[in-house]
């Protein structure tokens, strides 16, 4: 797929303070800073830790799991590049490292999709640069 | 937690002026002359000139508009106080105005608010965020989740919040104001498509344009004006403005620390609220706010809206102006112009007999909270 065809917005993936969250996810990897000093894994990307205001970070690995905390179903297009995507999902995902973020369930229909539904990161390669954090059910051996 | 400094404001600054424009589609006019209009007759109200203003409160609003740099120069003023607040609400810029009366920065404040946004065609769409990328738009997409844990928490179902709607417009049908009067029942509700699934397009906010505007001041200097004063009984808020790195944030319960300050501040209990104002982007706002404020129950605001109990004849009249689900989208600034009407007996068909006191609940989308409570 090429940047061409693909019209919808896309995240601000050259922004200082979350280009490494983006190229991990270009390479599949779900990373967030981690306070050398308190411990809190901070998201959205940030300079500073929102618990203790230390200014530097560790970027880790995430697990990828964690729960569907709720989601809606948009029925209207309030952009037109999601018009031949309606009925699709938004949902509210917490990770088991305690990061919330807002993404798509993909993998299963709609109707499928349950509060409480243990999912797992899926990467969503929209275009040559940039990947998007999805989530799916999680199999039964993650 | 400071209700000891909040309860000595009590009744100390009174509304005694509201205007309100009239609500709709006005392409003709940008928001700042609706904000005019709205500051217009809301002297006219009380019977003072634009000279007794000497502290002027404004509203950013859509298209870039709404600065007090902009209005006090249409205004034709030189106000010794000005500030401009980035939301609306109604009760972040009323507060603002008490507190500059009370430290005496102003005696005399006009808050102002006006939009052409239903003309000037806001798209409510992306934002800019990151989060467009996963086509979340709209203050739909996080309330259409709250709702949807609500139900799955509390059994919570989609006819009981039916009656939200049905009553707003059965109350909007009595307002000269209002911009959607034709009832609707609770089969056009569960039939109406949805917008972001749970909630109905009933269950959304309109899009209008309009203005508004109060005149504030202190009680010693609100006696003797054109209208009886409407009191500041009490006064609060709070915050969650870390957002989702909040635990729960959108179910809202910041909202209690500002009934635990409100009713003390103000000296009364949710028992003697005589009308009830809940601002009302979408429906859930008046779900989540009558449980967060203690009329009914956590979980319980389902079944406390039934049996016409919010109704206008009924023990909890809410939003007798049929909030921005029915009468016009002014992110928020109608509701107390309503409540004031209500106080001084003015509100004719939507009268609320021997209204004493109200309250006005509202938030600034998922991040802000507050309150107040009036008299006459």
């Amino acid at each position: 797929m090429t940047t061409t065809e693909y019209r919808k917005p896309l995240p601000r993936i050259h922004d200082p303070r979350s280009r490494p969250y983006w190229e991990a996810a270009k390479r599949h990897e779900l990373r967030m800073q981690r306070c050398p000093k308190c411990g809190y894994v901070r998201f959205p990307p940030g300079r500073y830790c929102p618990e203790c205001l230390e200014a530097s970070d560790t970027w880790i690995t995430l697990s990828g799991r964690g729960t569907v905390w709720s989601f809606g179903i948009y029925d209207h297009v309030f952009n037109q590049a999601f018009n031949d995507d309606i009925p699709y999902n938004v949902a509210l995902v917490e990770l088991e490292e305690g990061p919330r973020l807002i993404t798509n369930i993909v993998g299963i229909p709609n109707e499928a999709i349950a509060i409480g539904m243990p999912v797992e990161v899926a990467f969503d390669d929209v275009t040559d640069e940039v990947t998007l954090v999805k989530f799916r059910p999680r199999s039964a051996s993650a | 937690m400071g209700v000891a400094e909040l309860q000595n404001m009590r009744d100390k600054v009174a509304i005694v002026g509201v205007g309100t424009t009239s609500q709709g589609i006005f392409p003709e006019k940008d928001g700042n002359d609706l904000a005019v209009d709205g500051f217009k007759l809301a002297l006219a109200d009380c019977g003072l000139t634009k000279d007794d203003i000497d502290g002027l409160i404004t509203c950013k609003s859509y298209g870039g508009l709404g600065i007090d740099t902009q209005i006090a120069p249409m205004l034709g003023m030189n106000p010794r106080y000005s500030a401009t607040l980035d939301y609306g609400t109604c009760n972040f810029s009323l507060h603002l105005a008490a507190a500059v009366i009370m430290a005496g920065f102003s005696d005399v404040v006009a808050c102002v608010y006006g939009t052409n946004q239903r003309s000037n065609r806001n798209p409510f769409g992306a934002t800019g965020a990151d989060t467009d990328a996963f086509g979340f738009f709209n203050i739909a997409g996080p309330a259409s989740m709250a709702l949807r844990r609500h139900m799955a928490m509390y059994g919570t179902t989609e006819e009981q919040m039916s009656t939200i709607a049905v009553t707003f417009r059965k109350h909007a049908s009595l307002n000269p104001i209002a911009y959607m009067k034709t009832p609707i029942t609770k089969e056009d509700y569960l039939g109406s498509r949805y917008i972001v699934a749970p909630l109905h397009l009933f269950d959304m906010c309109l899009i209008t344009d309009g203005g508004a505007c109060l005149i504030v001041t202190s009680a010693e200097r609100s006696h003797d004006l054109q209208k009886p004063p409407v009191y500041i009984m009490g006064m609060a808020e709070s915050t969650g403005l870390r957002y989702l790195e909040n635990d729960q944030q959108l179910m809202r319960p910041y909202i209690e620390k500002v009934a635990e300050q409100v009713y003390p501040a103000a000296g009364v209990t949710q028992k003697d609220i005589d009308v009830l104002f809940i601002q009302d982007p979408t429906s859930v706002w008046p779900l989540q706010m009558l449980e967060w404020y203690g009329f009914c129950g956590i979980g319980e605001g389902g079944s406390f809206i039934q049996d016409g109990r919010i109704d206008l004849s009924g023990e909890l009249p809410l939003n007798t102006n049929g909030g921005q689900l029915s009468e016009s989208y002014m992110w928020g600034w109608l509701h107390i112009p309503e409540a004031v009407r209500q106080l001084r007996g003015e509100a004719g068909p939507r009268q609320v007999q021997g209204a004493e006191v109200a309250q006005y609940c509202s938030t600034m989308g998922f991040q802000k909270a507050a309150s107040t409570i009036l008299r006459r």
